[in-house]
């Protein structure tokens, strides 16, 4: 276990560095004017605009600065207890990620304190939602299982169909409509006042999808289940019906929904990009997009980062929760297709 | 040979021998005469006395094969089961007449999708008997604009399937069936999977352009993910069945296994996937174009949207329109993609 | 061993079930399947009477409905299916106006069901104790420590040891043959008046199976159980049965005590059943087989259903269905044959064989092997061969320094159990798997590893393979044409198109099937149509050896004896070699010159047929030898178990040699165990 756990970090950690390594080469392709804000741009002269580029390192070779990039990765620095950067060894050490400097869209600010706050808004709208989804999903996905082909099948069905079916933007909009005009919710997430009342709506458009999805899966995964012979000796033996379902099928139809638990978890922090834009949340959704139309390099590396690191944690926490969960998985080293 | 003598003995043996080399005169060669279902006995009838009732019979060696004979066919049955399904078929219908209607539609209409704009006398004018749909933004005339956005999206939404298909499949099936590529292809598949496709969209579209084209190549650049994994996965279901073991056996090319062996296998998934792909691409157009990822100088579904969204409340009909369209167009693939499945299975083949 | 379990008095049984009432009594019982829109039925009024402590056996072929049939004792029909005439009284009650909720009284609590296949059977996500326990809890209304208590006891009674450690494990822990003892452990934890038992040692090997039959043989002893058992094997009904039902397109033709059925049947199906027996069959000569299939149930039967295959049909069979006739008090047959105005005819000379106590056939010396030939000719040899899968710790060896020689014109079969390396070696030649180390030679030439294109193909064309599963080794979606002449179209084998249809018609015909058959897709035929169909596609490559992977394994038995006697009479004719892989040492008796016995990759024996079957001497082939079933129930009853416990070879100090015991007997073994076999044979 130990041993696998160990090589599958190794892996993990050498995925993450080749997406970063290909994302950082990337960027140094791009003009060397994205370096400046658009104000230096402007003032800067062409001797100055030279100066900035060798401090920052820009004008070495691509490679030697990929190599630079990842020594000075890990930042470790003495802070007093106010939390100043000093050197005269009376504080304690700090270590901390250095992704270097926002450019343009958050100004001078270090990429890892915007990606800190723009996360947490995120993860807020995003647990609740996973939450919310995945009680009801699982619960209504169980209904339509155990009565299959009834009432409850249909409607659920129909269900699913119709989200998938309508466009989300066309689903959002009515929902926000519907939210502002009947229970007067807000229609802007703020910051502010009313935050919570703000992420009512979010959250709700959120759930619509996801519920749906799990509401599938599941049904799907019960109704799989209820096919294997294993259900025909459990009946034999005397069980009725709904013993069965709760005693055999519920718990064997969760461990292909469970490996993708940790996964949805991780990546909450990425936010939504639709609905973030449509309720103007300042959360990670919109970041990347916003980044990368700035050319706020540093930012779009950071960002790429973050979201690579949870894919791939999620998937590995995933694995392991598996093989916690149904003995006949046998950790070994390769990695699968999921 | 040593057996020779032995012959012999087969010959007088009285208990039922078979004689596995068919008489030459019970053969009918003729395979196109109709047979009759039931067997009949012309030299037994019911009106025979009762001495000849306890006699033996004629032997017919041909009626002792034939019995086990149904006339199943696997996509007749599938057809059979589709068919059954009601909601699909109609919504087929409905769906292939709103296609041919786009047609007709900017034909019949009043005004051409080249209309000038007149943003300040005819901006957003509530349907009418001169503009069906109403007015855009710029004083056009809508309907022509939701009949074209129509058309435009649904090729591009084929086209675009149409090549994520085409590259799920090749790639899935070199994948499955040629070990050695399989750690390749599953780590670029992880690769490529471990980020959210809209970070690679983003890239492109910002990197190379936000052009119809680019995009659309870039949507079957990363499209074809979930068909390639879900044709390898059945590649390996199918790849060691004795039956392509037997061709190996007889010295079959691999092209030839892939293509006769295994493909015919795999159209129901195609198809399947096919009709997941459609509405699948028309939202995520939708997505890039609310998001400002694609620049599309015609008119597509997903630029109406996206564009009716913030005059929403003042013109309901601008998003009204494209919305139901969009629906429609949804529900029809879901369904008969489902039904298909459905039909497909040969479980369901009752 | 217990010899109490053994004993068998089928007369003092038969009085003892002519004085009972019987305990469970189906009537006239339809049962019919909506399929595609059609009306399938599969049990055809069908009537049966079961007697307290009993054990009936009811044999068929599949889709003869036997499982079906007892599948309405338990209320369990697939969805599409149902009881649509006649009844089932048990306990005073009529089971078949049952609904859901009357069968929670039934089923498990009264009558329980052992299924077929072990492997899929069991919840894998649960351990084993806790699916044993469920049983105990609903049924014996015990809970908690005393129901784990009770867990314990069944798991030890149903001989699995340690049953502490084993109740915490989960199915995949289990092999096959100790899952199918958790499964008759959880229906015997129900304590059901009957079980019934459908096929459960069909998935499992003969020596396994051996042991599985002893042990529902003891519980039902233990507990007073009436047992119906279910399966296609005679041998196994030998073993077990007091009754016999045979069962043929949905209905039961005849039945009887044991011994009145395999010693005086009277119907022509259960003849022929019987007289397909490769056990009975003489070297050489041909099986005397059943022509055709079973009919399809589709369709409506007139008569009896069996007619159309029955050389020694009467008129009235194809007009009307034969009512019952009795043959003694017990034993009854539906059969026009025995009806008074018939005309007297005699049990075929086959069936008399089985009566009487078989005297070993020894080792002919007129026998002509082709290994004994001064003239002989290697045609394919095996060198030193290593098979491994896997790689570092997951390394697994599957086959391991085997070697052997294959003369031209003879009968080479390999026999071994499931998982030991047998279907592996055979790949191996044909090379669909490639070999880790060691050589194949063709007619002396290297084939193994890299070779020329112009080798490739001549290897190709001069070596085929048949294989397992009918049902899987055609492709669905492609004609019998395309098919059978996929080798002519790969190497171009024909002159024009015409030319090849020709040659698919003329393959079509050696193998028994009519040349019309070229335009239908594969499902359209039978398990053995099928095969045949496997056999011409090898067959139109021209080829001269043949690898045999267990063709008839999966067929029915009154289908086994065509194919056996087409490959022989291929053999014959075309002059073949074959390497005939199987597990069933009764039917490779019947068909080969010499045996190589395999266990875990190694083989550990090899001699001609009849001197391996005189003097066995290694533990596993003395073990595997003991556990074939005898179609005799007198014989099968009392023959002696061997277990083959690996753990005896004490290789540590003295290692193990392949050594020629006697001439053409090879065996494996270090110099103290070689000692011991050349003392039993008095050396």
């Amino acid at each position: 276990m130990v041993k696998y756990i160990l090589k599958r970090t190794g892996q993990s950690i050498l995925t993450i560095l080749l997406v970063v390594s290909i994302v950082f080469l990337l960027m140094r392709l791009m003009p060397s004017d994205y370096f400046f804000t658009e104000d230096e741009l402007i003032k800067f002269t062409e001797e100055q605009k030279e100066d900035k580029l060798r401090r920052l390192g820009l004008l070495d070779p691509p490679l030697v600065q990929l190599g630079n990039f990842y020594m000075n990765l890990i930042k470790v620095e003495q802070v007093n207890d106010a939390g100043k950067v000093v050197t005269d060894g009376t504080g304690h050490l700090r270590v901390s990620l250095n992704l270097g400097e926002s450019m343009r869209l958050e100004k001078g600010q270090p990429v890892t304190k915007v990606i800190a706050q723009k996360m947490g808004i995120s993860m807020n709208i995003g647990l609740i939602s996973l939450a919310i989804s995945l009680v009801l999903g699982v619960v209504l996905g169980v209904l339509q299982a155990n009565f299959k082909d009834g009432l409850i099948d249909q409607i659920g069905t129909a269900y699913t169909v119709i989200v998938n079916a309508v466009p989300h933007l066309v689903i959002y909009t009515v929902i926000m409509i519907a939210g502002a005009s009947w229970f007067k919710l807000p229609m802007r997430y703020s910051g502010r006042m009313n935050t919570e009342l703000s992420m009512v709506l979010p959250i709700i458009c959120l759930s619509v999808g996801s519920t749906a999805g799990y509401m599938l899966w599941t049904r799907r995964y019960m109704v799989d289940e209820l096919n294997k012979d294993y259900i025909r000796l459990a009946k034999l033996k005397g069980l009725s019906n709904t013993q069965v379902m709760f005693r055999h099928v519920l718990r064997n139809a969760f461990v292909p929904l469970a490996q993708y638990l940790p996964y949805s978890i991780l990546l909450t922090v990425g936010g939504s990009l639709l609905v973030e834009t449509f309720f103007s949340v300042p959360g990670m959704g919109p970041e990347l997009t916003k980044a990368i139309s700035r050319y706020d390099l540093n930012l779009v590396q950071g960002i790429v980062l973050l979201y690579a690191t949870m894919g791939i944690i999620g998937v590995f926490l995933g694995d392991i929760l598996m093989t916690l969960i149904d003995p006949r998985i046998k950790l070994t080293g390769k990695g699968d297709v999921r | 040979m040593p057996n020779n003598d032995r012959q012999k003995t087969v010959q007088e043996m009285e208990a039922p021998v078979v004689n596995l080399t068919v008489d030459e005169k019970s053969i009918d060669t003729n395979p196109k005469k109709e047979r009759p279902m039931g067997r009949e006995y012309p030299h037994a009838r019911r009106d025979m006395p009762e001495k000849q009732l306890f006699e033996f019979a004629e032997y017919h060696a041909q009626d002792a094969e034939r019995t086990g004979y149904s006339n199943y066919s696997y996509w007749k049955s599938v057809w059979a089961n589709f068919i059954k399904n009601k909601p699909a078929v109609i919504m087929t219908i409905v769906f292939l007449a709103l296609f041919i209607f786009t047609f007709v539609a900017s034909a019949i209409g009043k005004y051409d999708i080249n209309m000038k704009p007149d943003p300040i006398n005819r901006a957003y004018l509530p349907p009418s008997a001169e503009y069906w749909f109403g007015t855009d933004g710029i004083g056009r005339d809508y309907w022509a604009q939701v009949w074209y956005a129509t058309r435009a999206s649904i090729l591009l939404a084929v086209l675009v399937s149409l090549g994520q298909i085409a590259v799920g499949v090749v790639i899935g099936l070199i994948w499955g069936y040629v070990r050695k590529l399989d750690r390749f292809f599953t780590e670029l598949y992880n690769l490529i999977d471990n980020i959210p496709t809209i970070i690679y969209m983003t890239l492109i579209a910002l990197m190379i352009g936000k052009s119809l084209l680019t995009m659309g190549i870039a949507m079957i650049a990363f499209g074809w993910l979930a068909t390639a994994r879900n044709v390898r996965n059945l590649v390996f279901m199918y790849r060691d069945r004795e039956y392509n073991l037997a061709s190996r056996c007889l010295g079959t090319k691999l092209s030839r296994i892939l293509f006769r062996n295994i493909f015919p296998y795999l159209i129901s998934v195609i198809i399947l996937r096919m009709a997941l792909a459609i509405p699948g691409t028309i939202a995520y157009e939708t997505t890039l174009t609310y998001l400002g990822l694609m620049d599309i100088t015609k008119p597509s579904l997903g630029m109406l949207l996206s564009s009716a969204r913030a005059i929403f409340p003042r013109a309901s009909y601008t998003l009204l329109f494209p919305a139901i369209i969009v629906s429609i167009i949804t529900i029809t693939f879901y369904l008969v993609g489902n039904a298909f499945s459905d039909a497909c299975d040969p479980r369901n083949h009752v | 061993m217990n010899t109490d379990i053994h004993s068998v008095d089928f007369d003092a049984r038969a009085k003892q079930i002519l004085s009972q009432k019987p305990l469970l009594s189906a009537e006239e019982v339809e049962v019919t399947f909506m399929l595609r829109g059609k009306k399938l039925t599969a049990i055809r009024r069908a009537s049966l009477d079961l007697y307290e402590g009993e054990t009936l056996a009811i044999v068929g072929e599949s889709g003869s409905g036997k499982s079906v049939f007892t599948k309405t004792f338990v209320g369990m029909l697939d969805k599409n299916g149902s009881i649509t005439h006649g009844s089932i009284h048990y306990n005073g009650e009529d089971l078949a106006k049952f609904q859901e909720k009357d069968w929670l009284r039934i089923r498990g609590k009264k009558i329980a069901m052992v299924t077929q296949d072990p492997m899929t059977s069991l919840n894998p996500l649960k351990t084993v104790g806790k699916q044993i326990q469920e049983s105990v809890e609903l049924h014996q209304g015990l809970k908690g420590s005393a129901a784990k208590e009770e867990t314990y006891r069944i798991l030890e009674s149903v001989g699995i040891h340690d049953p502490k450690r084993r109740y915490k494990q989960y199915p995949h822990e289990f092999s096959g043959g100790m899952r199918q003892r958790v499964v008759i452990a959880i229906a015997v934890a129900c304590n059901p008046q009957i079980l019934i038992c459908d096929e459960p040692t069909t998935a499992l090997d003969v020596t396994i199976q051996a042991q599985i039959l002893d042990l529902i043989r003891r519980l039902q002893k233990e507990r007073g159980m009436t047992i119906i058992y279910i399966t296609h094997d005679l041998g196994v009904v030998a073993n077990v049965a007091d009754r016999v039902a045979v069962m043929y397109a949905g209905q039961i033709i005849e039945i009887g005590m044991a011994n009145e059925v395999f010693f005086d049947p009277w119907h022509p199906y259960t003849w022929a059943l019987l007289s397909a027996l490769p056990q009975l069959g003489v070297k050489g000569e041909k099986l005397p087989a059943i022509d055709g299939t079973p009919p399809n149930l589709f369709n409506e039967i007139k008569g009896d259903a069996f007619a159309p295959r029955n050389r020694k049909a009467l008129n009235i069979d194809f007009l009307e269905e034969p009512p019952m006739y009795e043959v003694t008090a017990t034993h009854m047959v539906k059969a026009w044959i025995r009806d008074p105005r018939a005309p007297k005819v005699e049990q075929p000379q086959a069936i008399r064989k089985l009566s009487e106590p078989k005297e070993e056939k020894g080792t002919d010396p007129n026998a002509y092997h082709p290994h004994k030939d001064p003239n002989r000719e290697a045609l394919v040899e095996v060198r030193n061969m290593q098979v491994t899968f896997g790689s570092g710790r997951k390394k697994f060896v599957a086959v391991d320094d085997v070697n052997f020689t294959i003369y031209k014109g003879e009968t080479f079969s390999l026999v071994g159990e499931s998982g030991s390396g047998k279907t592996t070696i055979g790949r191996a030649i044909v090379r669909i798997n490639p070999i880790t180390s060691g050589e194949v030679l063709f007619r002396g030439e290297r084939i193994s590893g890299k070779i020329s294109r112009e080798m490739d193909e001549k290897v190709i064309r001069s070596m085929q393979m048949i294989f397992q599963d009918p049902m899987a080794s055609l492709n669905e979606r492609a004609k019998v044409d395309y098919i059978v002449s996929e080798g002519l179209i790969n190497f171009h084998l024909y002159k024009d198109d015409h030319d090849r249809q020709d040659k698919v018609q003329k393959a079509l015909k050696e193998v028994g099937l009519l040349p019309e058959f070229s335009s239908r897709f594969p499902h359209e035929f039978s398990g053995g149509q099928r095969q045949r169909i496997g056999i011409a596609r090898s067959l139109i490559m021209q080829p001269e050896f043949i690898v045999a992977d267990e063709p008839i394994s999966a067929l029915d038995v009154s289908i086994r004896a065509q194919v056996l006697n087409l490959l022989n009479e291929l053999k014959r004719n075309r002059g073949l070699t074959y390497l005939f892989i199987a597990h069933d040492l009764s039917v490779v008796r019947f068909i080969s010159d010499r045996i190589a016995v395999i266990h875990k990759g190694r083989i550990v024996e090899l001699a001609e047929t009849e001197e391996l079957f005189l003097h066995p001497m290694h533990p596993y082939t003395k073990a595997l030898l003991s556990a074939v079933p005898n179609p005799n129930p007198y014989i099968e009853r009392t023959k002696e178990l061997l277990v083959y416990d690996p753990s005896i070879h004490d290789y540590s100090v003295d290692g193990p040699k392949w050594v020629e015991i006697l001439p053409d007997h090879f065996v494996y073994g270090n110099e103290r165990e070689l000692d011991g076999y050349r003392k039993e044979l008095n050396l």
